[in-house]
């Protein structure tokens, strides 16, 4: 039996450096981590980065927003700088577990858990969110869409550290949403979620549209052939009947033990139009 | 007897308790800690069926701070299996871990570690490497090697009540419902876990355990280890949920037990939630039969009720709840049968009204499609057939109420305004369906023991072995003596969950308060009489109005005190001898010979199914209820209120996953195994419907505990009818059932 170690280093240096020596697990607010490894003996080492200083939780700096790797679900629930676009993702947060999860879990260990049903990620694709990677060799930036690999699978090297996530801000009006489908109205796995944001001209017409949907493939996917419908048109409630079977084909539903996928692709269309309706709202 | 004046029995007051719970001054079973503890962690069998073929102790014991091992080459022979409660044993199963290395069922515990602390003897168990010889295992009803009996044939008091010819005279029905329903394997999952706490002293074992059973716990321990009982002490002040899953000892309390003798020091057991659903008890999945005849105008000339049962293979245990469903109406010609089907599962247990919340379930839907076969309204068909006197042995009900609770019910949830075509009844996107059920539950009382000592500052303490299991029973065993003697409530003390005072039945079957309060009451009285024929104060003609104040200062210094005990009706001198070696002899119900004694009330449901998700939501449950005696409306309130929320989860969402290949359950968590949340649950309402029983016991107390929970399922099942026009018969009714209703 080898030992296993434990580190948590309080600054970013040490952590990067650590990662460049050995091999470890990252440890952020311990919501997957802890409940992924129940029943076995812990024998890996691991790297605490919740004591990590230095970084503002979550900030503005050139048009982008910042959210660090230590940023909560609480955090972001409770920023009220964040502008309409986050609404979604904010909503999102509220639907992560129950508050004791939202206090401890961070949106960064949500998408590098890469679950399937995670429900943060759909947002932050419709927030066209960064990922910023740093090592020991340096900082490199990729869109969700190229972080994610699979299912519970990302691009991250060993010897990365995610550091933060950057959401760019047109500064244009926008509206955002999230929605869920479980199999009770909340403390539950998602069966379908939508996430989606528009960005509105003067006029309200939608200028950008992203539309995103998780649990219904290995990886949260966009719709960009509804997306590319939107732009355009005006936002008004029956925008709702444009969603078409059509739109999902990027989608590869599964059955599981919360859903065949027949139903997934029937419910996805319902909470597309939902999302819709609400956007207009 | 006439009342004494204070009048506490049937106010609305706040537990008494209350403030002990919420601020964390009250010790549940696991908040009790002993200098020198050990901790405890269970290592459970990862396979169904077969045998231990070794276990490697080495990477276990190298952890730091792990101080035992032991499997059962360290305890057979140490701990002796034990007969099943139903059997006249105090035991939840007859399979006892670490007797010998065969493997039974899904997570049968086989080694304990122990260790200087929790964390250490955690580590220990899963570095322990535990080999198996798998054989094959049989999950449940459709597996090709289980083995099915007839409970007539497993069991020599089995009953399956029967009149008249069922058969020809369903052949000869106008019209006929003949369908299947069934119902999954459910788990009681209260937030306590299940916890012991074992400590010797000078030869005497103490148990901290939560428990519904102390002086069973007490007795049946005794025969585990081969020791007097009168050395055993089971102490169980609070209890964090129960619903028949400490009911029964389970084997874990005995070999905790062994290993603190073995060890020298005090063993504490915390298992964790998965290890919850196979070293407990659970509820087995059923399987039913129902063919109803009738007359075009809705009168039943056939009823038929066949179930299966899933149980062990060792086992007999079952819930039978034919006795219910052969009861409810009326009805010339009635046939039930119950059989039961041996898998490899561990034994299943007392689940919160085991047998009529399944039962119940296939009749009540059965009578909603008679409903919709005859046209006739589902309130009026029950109307049509409803009866004072059970049609079995025709015995009278001692009251029966059901219809007024359908009438009261009704006018609260608007009733007549129901549009009866299926998907006749819309809110925008959603269908509406509103549903009904009857629901019942045997009032079922047994034998005794109280002792009540009154002291000169005009405090009394009340000493029975009774159990809160969160159903408010300090509360109501208090108003009981505060009236009884003429006291406020503040002045009593209650003392329960203590197998080292007088002992009181299980908490089961919703007895407690008739068997408890009755004593209570009896003692109480029994310490005025005594009280005022000491001091001469009064004639023995009438005691009871009595003002205490006169005679307190006459008591000696460590006051005065009364006992007794008491046999309800029905029960017999060896109640009481049994009652003494910790068995509960509980009478009523339909076991009586003279009389029959149930509880009944109506529930309605209003349901929101959404056209094109099918998402199910409730949006009202309101249910009424006549169940004799409300000693508090408030504790009984939340009773019923959490019964019609069960009965909601056990229709829409309860069930445990078995995997048919394996026999494991895979859903062992409370993130898989779903329980409504607040969300989920809108408008509940509980209507008490007045009912006065003189004959059931002296108080007029009927059990309520149960009863909210029974028929809501059902209700439930109606509602999607009536929303859908799609009847499932098979529960839990998931929006994917619904997927090929038209939107
Ligand atoms: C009771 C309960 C309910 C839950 N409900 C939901 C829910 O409704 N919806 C939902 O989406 N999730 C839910 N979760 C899952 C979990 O809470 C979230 O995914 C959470 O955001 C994970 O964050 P964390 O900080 O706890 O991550 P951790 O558990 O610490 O880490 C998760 C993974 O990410 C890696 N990681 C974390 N941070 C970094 C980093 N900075 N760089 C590189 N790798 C990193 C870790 O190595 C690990 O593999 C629930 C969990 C629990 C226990």
């Amino acid at each position: 039996m080898k030992p296993s170690l434990y580190f948590r280093p309080t600054n970013l240096q040490e952590a990067l450096t650590a990662l460049s020596a050995n091999s470890w697990s990252v440890l952020a607010g311990g919501t997957d981590f802890y409940p992924a490894r129940l029943g076995k003996p812990l024998e890996e080492n691991v790297l605490d980065v919740s004591a990590i200083d230095g970084q503002e939780k979550i900030s503005f700096n050139d048009g982008r927003w910042r959210l660090s790797l230590q940023a909560t679900w609480s955090d972001l629930i409770a920023d009220n700088r964040l502008p309409a676009r986050f609404d979604g993702l904010k909503r999102a947060a509220r639907e992560v577990g129950g508050v004791q999860i939202q206090n401890r879990a961070t949106i960064c260990g949500n998408l590098c858990n890469a679950s399937p049903a995670a429900d943060g990620i759909p947002n932050l694709l419709a927030l066209d969110a960064q990922v910023e990677l740093m090592s020991l060799q340096g900082r490199r930036t990729l869109p969700i869409a190229d972080f994610v690999k699979g299912n519970r699978r990302t691009f991250r090297r060993e010897d990365e550290l995610v550091t933060a996530l950057l959401v760019p801000d047109s500064g244009r009006p926008a509206r955002s949403v999230f929605l869920k489908l479980g199999a009770r109205k909340y403390l539950v796995i998602s069966i379908v979620m939508v996430g989606a944001v528009l960005e509105l001209a003067e006029d309200s017409r939608i200028v950008s549209a992203r539309i995103a949907v998780g649990a219904c493939s290995p990886v949260a996917q966009r719709l960009p052939l509804l997306e590319e419908g939107l732009i355009g048109r005006r936002l008004e409630t029956a925008l709702a009947d444009m969603v078409h079977e059509r739109h999902l084909a990027p989608l590869a539903p599964i059955d599981d033990v919360r859903g065949t996928a027949d139903y997934r692709r029937d419910a996805v269309i319902t909470l597309l139009q939902r999302s819709l309706t609400e956007l207009a709202r | 007897m006439a009342e004494t004046a204070e009048g506490v029995i049937g106010k609305d007051v706040a537990r008494i308790d209350g403030a002990r719970k919420v601020t964390g001054a009250a010790s549940y079973g696991s908040d009790f800690a002993l200098p020198d503890q050990t901790y405890a962690f269970l290592v459970t069998s990862t396979i169904a069926r077969g045998r231990i073929r070794h276990i490697d102790e080495t990477a276990a014991r190298r952890v730091p701070g792990v101080i035992g091992i032991y499997t059962h080459r360290d305890i057979a022979g140490k701990v002796k299996a034990g007969k099943l409660m139903a059997d006249g044993g105090y035991l939840g199963t007859s399979i006892q871990p670490l007797t010998s290395p065969d493997i039974l069922h899904d997570g049968q515990i086989v080694a304990v570690v122990i260790g200087e602390s929790f964390e250490s003897a955690r580590e220990g168990a899963y570095r322990l490497d535990v080999a198996y010889e798998r054989q094959p295992a049989s999950a449940s009803f459709d597996d090709a090697s289980v083995e099915t009996v007839a409970a007539s044939e497993a069991s020599k008091t089995h009953e399956d009540p029967k009149v008249g010819d069922a058969e020809t005279a369903f052949q000869q029905a106008a019209l006929r419902i003949d369908v299947s329903y069934s119902t999954p394997t459910q788990h009681h999952n209260p937030i306590e876990l299940f916890t012991t706490l074992c400590h010797w002293s000078d030869g005497k074992l103490t148990v901290w355990e939560s428990s519904q059973n102390v002086w069973g716990y007490k007795y049946g321990l005794a025969e585990q280890l081969g020791i007097d009982p009168n050395d055993i002490r089971v102490l169980s002040p609070f209890i964090g949920g129960a619903f028949g899953s400490r009911g029964s000892l389970t084997p874990r309390t005995a070999i905790i037990a062994e290993i603190a003798r073995q060890l020298g020091r005090p063993v504490k057991l915390v298992p964790t939630r998965d290890q919850g659903f196979t070293i407990a008890t659970y509820r087995a999945e059923t399987r039913h039969h129902v063919k109803l005849g009738a007359t075009p105008d809705g009168k039943l000339v056939s009823l038929s009720h066949e179930a299966w049962e899933v149980t062990s293979r060792p086992d007999n245990y079952m819930v039978s709840g034919t006795k219910a469903t052969t009861r409810l109406y009326q009805c010339p010609n009635i046939y039930s049968k119950v059989s039961i089907t041996h898998a490899d599962r561990n034994t299943p247990g007392f689940m919160r009204s085991p047998p009529e919340l399944p039962y119940l379930f296939a009749l009540e839907s059965a009578m909603d499609e008679l409903a919709v076969a005859t046209g006739i309204d589902p309130i009026e068909l029950r109307r049509i057939n409803d009866t004072q006197v059970e049609p079995i042995k025709g015995l009278p009900y001692t009251s029966r109420s059901l219809m007024a609770c359908f009438d009261a019910g009704a006018k609260a949830f608007g009733w007549h305004e129901r549009n009866p075509k299926p998907g006749a009844m819309r809110d925008g996107d959603w269908l509406v369906g509103w549903g009904c059920a009857s629901t019942m539950y045997p009032t079922a009382v047994a034998p005794a023991a109280a002792k009540v000592r009154l002291m000169p500052d005009g405090k009394a303490i009340v000493q029975t072995a009774a159990h809160d299991i969160g159903t408010g029973a300090y509360t109501v065993i208090g108003q009981v003596a505060a009236e009884r003697l003429g006291l406020p409530l503040a002045n009593i003390e209650v003392q329960i969950g203590d197998s080292d005072l007088p002992p009181a039945p299980v908490a089961g079957g919703s007895n407690t308060t008739a068997s408890v309060c009755n004593v209570v009451a009896k003692a109480c009285d029994r310490l005025r009489q005594q009280l005022f024929q000491q001091s001469n104060a009064a004639s023995a003609t009438d005691i009871s109005g009595m003002p205490l104040d006169a005679v307190l200062n006459d008591l000696p210094k460590d006051g005065i005190e009364a006992y007794a005990e008491n046999l309800p009706h029905g029960t017999t001198q060896e109640g009481i001898g049994k009652l003494y070696h910790g068995h509960s002899m509980l009478a009523g119900g339909s076991e009586l010979k003279d009389r029959i004694q149930f509880a009944f009330g109506a529930e309605f449901v209003e349901l929101r199914i959404h056209r094109l998700t099918k998402e199910i939501r409730c949006s009202r449950l309101i249910g009424a209820f006549a169940c004799g005696r409300i000693v508090n409306p408030r504790t009984a309130r939340s009773q019923l209120m959490g019964g019609l929320i069960w009965g909601l989860s056990s229709a829409l969402h309860e069930e445990t996953e078995i995997d048919q290949a394996s026999a494991r359950y895979y859903n062992d968590d409370l993130a898989e195994y779903l329980i409504p949340v607040n969300a989920d649950v809108r408008e509940v309402e509980v209507i008490f419907v007045p009912e006065e029983d003189k004959a059931i016991n002296d108080l007029g107390i009927k059990g309520l505990g149960e009863l909210g929970n029974v028929g809501t399922n059902a209700a439930v099942a109606n509602a999607v009818y009536h929303a859908t026009g799609f009847r499932i018969r098979d529960l839990p009714i998931r929006l994917e059932d619904l997927l090929a209703v038209e939107s």
